[in-house]
């Protein structure tokens, strides 16, 4: 069996960076989440969040609505039908990683 | 110190969103309460209400429960944030639908025949853990007080129910009553740790939260 190590390199950065994967993780998992609640669960900052997000939505893979409530601004994302399908794949692939990395036995030389 | 498993932890971020309405466990207290304090009423070890001539007190009682719940449900927003949750599929629907049925035919079962195990008990037993199983199987916490339930279900509520609550037309199911207010007290509690604990403290400013951790990745692990 050939090692998995070109498949781990062959995954998408941009959804594989670990705040941004619990992000897309997140979204995918409800229908829209507001800035509050992604920096509460990720422990960004708020720069290095909306950094994250504005990527994402550069991508296509996220769509962000910013809105008032009265006088307070409140930010809103979720996920775009590209990126639900995108963080599918990636949690299908991460899937196969693993269940090809469980049976994996490097060559005798 | 050691790094939480990333996956793992991915798979919590997955579950506490999902299901971030329902694990809002504070709001699960004026409801739990208001059972408990409705059960009480019956118990004789308070002067009794009369809650059947002059049932004002409990619509008061359940009224503030009702806007305590609306209340925490602010308040949750103004701390934690808001998540719009997936609409839940037609199966939930029906699965919820179905339960309910099955919990009134359990009291009116228990009430009628008085079987010599509480089959109301052992029924909100079940149902509590088809809740944990539906969601997800990740509140450990309602395994527990579902065994507890059972447990008491099978013996001591049929035997002490008529001495605990003798001022009720059903002391039996008051008494379950009861207890499903105390599991929703404890298990509300606990579903309030669990997202806590998730979603950790409070952001406290620019470039604050976080930072010092892992550059750009926060809380959140290497997968």
């Amino acid at each position: 069996m050939s090692a998995p190590f070109k498949d781990l390199a062959a995954l998408d950065r941009l959804v594989h960076e670990p705040a941004r994967l619990a992000l897309l993780t997140a979204l995918a998992a409800c229908a829209g989440a507001d800035f509050l609640y992604l920096q509460r669960l990720t422990g960004l900052t708020k720069g290095n969040l909306s950094g994250h997000l504005a990527r994402l939505e550069e991508a296509g893979l996220v769509a962000v609505e910013k809105r008032f409530a009265g006088k307070t601004p409140v930010t809103t994302a979720r996920l775009t039908e590209a990126g639900r399908a995108a963080v599918e794949r990636h949690w299908d692939a991460l899937e196969r990683l693993r269940r090809r990395t469980l049976h994996w036995r490097p060559e005798e030389m | 110190m050691e790094q939480p498993d990333g996956r793992a932890r991915l798979v919590r971020v997955r579950q506490i969103t999902a299901h971030y309405d329902l694990l809002q466990g504070l709001r699960l207290l004026p409801v739990g309460g208001f059972l408990v304090a409705f059960a009480l009423a019956y118990s004789g070890w308070w002067p009794h209400w009369e809650l059947d001539a002059h049932p004002a007190p409990a619509v008061a009682a359940g009224g503030t429960a009702l806007l305590l719940n609306y209340g925490l449900a602010a308040w949750y927003r103004r701390r934690f944030g808001t998540v719009t949750c997936r609409p839940r599929s037609t199966r939930w629907h029906l699965l919820y639908a179905g339960a309910l049925g099955v919990f009134a035919l359990a009291m009116v079962a228990e009430h009628r025949f008085a079987p010599p195990v509480s089959v109301f008990g052992l029924t909100a037993a079940a149902l509590t853990l088809l809740y944990w199983w539906v969601l997800g199987a990740f509140q450990t916490h309602y395994l527990v007080l579902a065994a507890l339930l059972a447990a008491l279900s099978l013996g001591p509520v049929p035997a002490l129910a008529g001495a605990l609550f003798p001022a009720s037309g059903s002391p039996r199911v008051t008494a379950v009553a009861a207890l499903l207010g105390l599991l929703y007290c404890v298990g509300g509690l606990y579903d309030h740790r669990l997202l806590v604990r998730a979603l950790g403290p409070p952001p406290r400013g620019p470039g604050a939260a976080g930072e010092g951790r892992r550059g750009g990745a926060g809380r959140v692990g290497a997968v």
